[in-house]
């Protein structure tokens, strides 16, 4: 339609009008992509944390454990349950865990007194989390907790002010009340994303903890790593479902986690955001060069009327050139911002030195939060930028365009 | 230079195009509004995270001993701490002073344990100075000067260590000569609403601190003043009376919010910056459109013999009408929706869902924009600069007109 | 003198025209009684202000007359909707104006074309432009933009797409006004032969003398009415 290819010239004929209001969509475009791909790879990383070392796919309690953290409230009859839950024959790797809370010092003698700090004993399976997304899974095998060999929290290290090969003391209670303690040596400090044992844990492997509790055939956390994360729910209901688990607590980590699920909406709330200003920077954009464009044709367009045209005629011809240059500009924000997002996933940002701040500990629903954010590319940004631009596009150059088509050819082309 | 005819032609030829001016007018209008907006939420948001930041314990500045930082060993003592005190309430910027001693222990109740810090407190003090006290439900009573052994715990850890009112608790520490114990009977539990947080209260008095954990005198004074902006002066002036200590202020002593702080304005202010540039691209288009429309006039202008400074002089006052009009359209819908936001406030709860602690922070619910004459000037000076760094590339190009090719056609 | 014995293309009775912009009303026509018959090469003149172009954009059906009968190839203007009357402007009369004719973005053949397009032409558009342009010697001109040409090359692709659907009546508002005498006389001359090769009437409003020795019907109009209409 020869309508649509004089449109699409006409973009041509002001080029820096138009490259004005393309520059404003693409960079509108831009950051949507860019702002929403930082989000996404934060989203994951945090994802990543929760289904990997944090609690797995599924997590199987005592049901008042999680409120009340108490020693006591332990899964009973372990082997029976990991027996039925192995049997399901499922891909799946299956980690029970102890926890405690004791005080930790340094064991070493010297001469200031040992200061204590709040600690929590974490005994793990620990084949089971030195696979690929397990808690152990940045340690070399010869550091791996065995026998009385630790890993420690890389926090908790810090303000103990111990290091690798050091003596560690701890203090606590076993099952039934009684005083425990018992000197342990760090083979390892360990840097983990999940905060509780970033800040204040002590990783032994699961039979030492069971020895220190002076607990046999029970524990207080199972957690259950299946083939994929978004079947966790599913899964869950599976598991739940076996006779040895019918008085505990199974949960997939979306359960687990509600504060997840607000944080993937504070993140769609932010998208809205974006996209809006994409919308608010086409619209003006393309107001405005339309509105102008069309003012100044206004002898074109009355000849155009003159000669024949029918007023619907004129009026697509110029809904076509906005929504031409609209989306243009959507195209070359979204090369921009994809480009952008690929790249920074190669390299990660350092989102603390950006800020110029430095990089904090500080968690969130318990996962120590990274400062180096890898993005991810989101296609459907992408599209809703090219649909929203298309949109306002065309709603922005109707005033314009209905004012055109209204023109009487005499009168317009006197002027 | 612009003499008041320059301006009257500036202005006229404004408005010989309404259409555009007002477009023009409304497009700066919307984009410094919403860099109002966003600047008063921020601002509000900031003052409501440093405010629960300070009350929560961290205070304004914290007066700690020096090698804290270092190691931020938390049983290190203040020497002479009654003369620092005085001295720090002299101070007239200083609402309040809190001093506090903490240990790390090891609670216990039958078979159930809990770690956690305690806090040795002022009670008369902390009571005016902690929110995480005062804002709380309290079951029992709180703290009184002259208690022996008594102990005041959080919800939460009362609930994980199965106890409630006038039990006794069984504390174990280390302390300077090696491990101790003690006795504590619980008269009060706080409940904050904040999981985290209740996990973690566990407040005696100053003298029962020093008598179950060995370490004589105080290990902080947090102080809260009456401005959070006089942060930095007081700051100074501290540290030139205690040259031996460290005074630090809330970032320091919670690095966490001050992340979450930073991290909001600095986002606020990269999304505010890419909307006035994208408003600003618009002018820029319009001011062209403008300029080459009058090139002939500019032309014949130029030839009477008005100077290139004079001609760009006129493309300014134009940007600048804009601006002030545009300034008056930020300022009713900006400001509009500041003071909305600065009365009504808005509820974040939905955001944050039940628990509105962070970290060891307990957080308002609330956050009420900032209002003041300062989004006066940051209409006027955001329109200004705008409308005026975005004319200058058309300014650039009326002054160099040629008469001659301009005239001819 | 020619027996009248050919049909008249355009009847003009009574025409009165008077514009009002605001409160100010100026009257353009006063009374204005003609025919125009099939093959006329008629001329409009009269000095500024005269109503000559609000008489030539009446008969095309571009502006409405205030009172008085008019028709036009069969048709009484009067009754037509505004897309009918766009749909005769298209389909039965050309037009060529002082300035501004053609589509800046589109090439001398386009610009035929598009018009032939907007008629409804399916693909053999590019070649019956082609032919027109061949036909009126404008072959080479076939692919450059407007703003390539110069302006006796761009009013006479203005003819070119005026005449490619071959329609009965064009009707011309000042077409030599910007052109020196040479390229006028290229113009006219081109006109001239479409007019007695292809039976396409023309009606010129003008003042230029040049036309005026060309046509063979001049209509003098003063003050909205007609003084003189003579045949030459």
């Amino acid at each position: 339609m020869t309508t649509l290819r004089i449109a699409w010239r006409n973009l041509g004929r002001n080029r820096k009008r138009s490259l004005l209001a393309l520059g404003a969509i693409a960079l509108a475009q831009t950051t949507l992509v860019f702002v929403n791909g930082l989000f996404a790879g934060s989203y994951d990383q945090m994802l990543q944390t929760i289904t990997g070392p944090m609690m797995g796919h599924v997590q199987v309690h005592h049901p008042r454990w999680r409120e009340e953290r108490a020693v006591d409230l332990y899964i009973d009859r372990l082997d029976a349950v990991r027996a039925q839950v192995g049997a399901m024959e499922l891909p799946m790797s299956v980690s029970p865990r102890l926890y405690s809370a004791v005080l930790a010092a340094s064991g070493e003698k010297s001469e200031q007194p040992a200061d204590a700090e709040p600690a929590v004993i974490v005994g793990v399976d620990v084949s089971a989390e030195s696979t690929r997304d397990g808690l152990l899974e940045s340690l070399e095998p010869q550091d791996r907790p065995q026998g009385n060999k630790v890993a420690l929290g890389r926090v908790l290290a810090n303000r103990l002010n111990v290091s690798e090969g050091r003596e560690l003391a701890v203090i606590g209670q076993d099952v039934d009340g009684f005083p425990a303690s018992d000197l342990f040596v760090i083979a390892a400090i360990i840097d983990s994303p999940v905060d509780l044992v970033k800040t204040r844990g002590v990783v032994m492997c699961f039979h030492t903890a069971a020895g220190f509790l002076a607990i046999r055939d029970q524990a207080h956390e199972i957690v259950i790593r299946g083939s994929k994360a978004d079947q966790a729910d599913e899964l869950a209901r599976e598991v739940a479902a076996l006779p040895a688990l019918s008085e505990l607590e199974v949960l997939s980590w979306r359960e687990a986690m509600p504060e997840f699920s607000r944080m993937i909406d504070m993140k769609d709330w932010f998208d809205m955001i974006f996209l809006a200003i994409v919308f608010v920077a086409s619209a003006s954009g393309i107001a405005n060069t339309s509105m102008m464009s069309s003012f100044e044709r206004t002898r074109e367009f009355g000849m155009l009327l003159a000669i024949g045209m029918q007023p619907a005629g004129v009026v697509r011809m110029v809904l076509a050139e906005s929504v031409f240059l609209g989306l243009m500009g959507v195209l070359v924000g979204s090369l921009v911002g994809s480009a952008l997002v690929l790249l920074a996933a190669h390299t990660g940002i350092n989102y603390a030195a950006l800020a110029g701040m430095e990089a904090a500990d500080i968690a969130f629903g318990g996962i120590s939060i990274s400062y180096t954010i890898y993005p991810r590319f989101e296609f459907r940004h992408i599209l809703f930028g090219f649909i929203a631009v298309a949109i306002t596009s065309a709603l922005a150059s109707t005033w314009p365009a209905t004012l055109a088509a209204r023109l009487e050819p005499a009168k317009a082309m006197r002027l | 230079m612009i003499g008041r005819i320059s301006g009257r032609y500036a202005l006229r030829s404004l408005w010989r195009h309404p259409r555009r001016t007002i477009l023009s007018m409304v497009g700066v209008g919307i984009g410094v509004a919403i860099g109002l907006i966003a600047t008063s939420w921020m601002r509000g948001g900031t003052e409501m995270q440093i405010r629960a930041v300070s009350e929560s314990g961290a205070g304004h500045l914290r007066v700690v001993p020096k090698g804290w930082t270092a190691r931020r060993e938390n049983t290190l003592r203040l020497p002479d701490a009654p003369a620092i005190d005085g001295a720090v309430r002299s101070i007239p910027a200083v609402e309040l002073a809190a001093p506090r001693a903490r240990v790390n222990a090891l609670l216990a109740f039958g078979n159930r344990s809990a770690g956690v810090e305690i806090v040795g407190v002022d009670p008369e003090v902390e009571q005016r100075a902690n929110r995480i006290v005062f804002k709380s439900r309290l079951a029992g009573r709180y703290l009184k000067p002259g208690d022996q052994n008594t102990v005041v715990v959080g919800r939460t850890l009362a609930d994980r260590l199965r106890v409630d009112l006038d039990d006794d608790l069984y504390v174990t520490l280390s302390g300077p000569d090696g491990v101790r114990s003690a006795m504590l009977s619980i008269v009060g539990v706080l409940s904050t609403g904040a999981r985290d947080l209740d996990a973690g209260i566990c407040h005696v008095n100053l003298e029962v601190m020093e008598k179950i954990s060995g370490y004589a005198g105080i290990g902080e004074i947090s102080i809260l003043l009456d401005d959070y902006r006089r942060i930095e002066e007081t700051r100074r002036e501290l540290g030139r009376q205690f040259a031996g200590l460290e005074v630090l202020s809330w970032k320091e002593v919670n690095p966490g919010i001050a992340a979450n702080v930073e991290g909001d304005r600095g986002f606020m202010r990269a999304l505010v910056a890419i909307i006035i540039v994208v408003v600003g691209l618009g002018i820029v288009s319009a001011q062209l459109t403008a300029v080459m429309e009058r090139r002939r006039e500019i032309a014949v202008l130029t030839a009477l013999g008005m100077r290139a400074r004079q001609v760009v002089g006129l493309v300014v006052i134009e940007a600048v009408s804009v601006a002030l009009g545009g300034s008056v359209i930020a300022l009713c819908i900006g400001g509009g929706v500041a003071h909305w936001l600065a009365t009504r406030g808005v509820d974040i709860r939905a955001l944050m869902g039940e628990e509105f602690g962070f970290g060891d922070v307990l957080l308002d619910p609330y956050i009420y924009g900032d209002f003041g004459s300062w989004i006066v000037f940051y209409a006027l000076a955001v329109s200004v600069a705008a409308t005026v760094a975005a004319s200058l590339y058309p300014a650039w190009i009326a002054s160099r007109v040629e008469p001659a090719d301009a005239l001819r056609t | 003198m020619k027996p009248r014995t050919k049909e008249a293309l355009v009847s003009a009775r009574n025409l009165t025209k008077v514009y009002k912009t605001g409160k100010v009303e100026t009257p353009a026509l006063r009374g204005v009684d003609l025919e125009i018959r099939a093959g006329e090469f008629a001329a409009v003149v009269g000095p500024s202000g005269s109503g000559k172009t609000t008489l030539l954009n009446i008969i095309g059906a571009l502006d409405s007359a205030t009172s008085g009968d008019l028709t036009v190839l069969g048709r009484q203007v009067r009754t037509l909707s505004k897309r009918a009357r766009a749909d005769m402007r298209l389909l039965q009369l050309g037009f060529v104006f002082q300035a501004y004719n053609l589509i800046p973005v589109l090439t001398a053949q386009e610009n035929v074309e598009f018009v032939l397009e907007l008629q409804g032409a399916g693909d053999e558009k590019r070649m019956r432009a082609r032919e027109v342009l061949d036909h009126l010697g404008l072959s080479e001109l076939a692919g450059r933009r407007p703003a390539e040409l110069s302006g006796g090359q761009q009013q006479r692709v203005a003819v070119a797409r005026a005449v490619a659907s071959f329609p009965r009546l064009v009707l011309a508002d000042e077409p030599t006004a910007n052109l020196d005498g040479e390229n006028a006389e290229v113009l006219l001359r081109m006109m001239r032969e479409l007019n007695e090769q292809k039976q396409i009437t023309f009606i010129f409003s003008t003042h230029d003398p040049r036309v005026i020795s060309h046509a063979r019907r001049v209509v003098t109009l003063v003050d909205g009415r007609i003084v003189t209409d003579e045949e030459t």
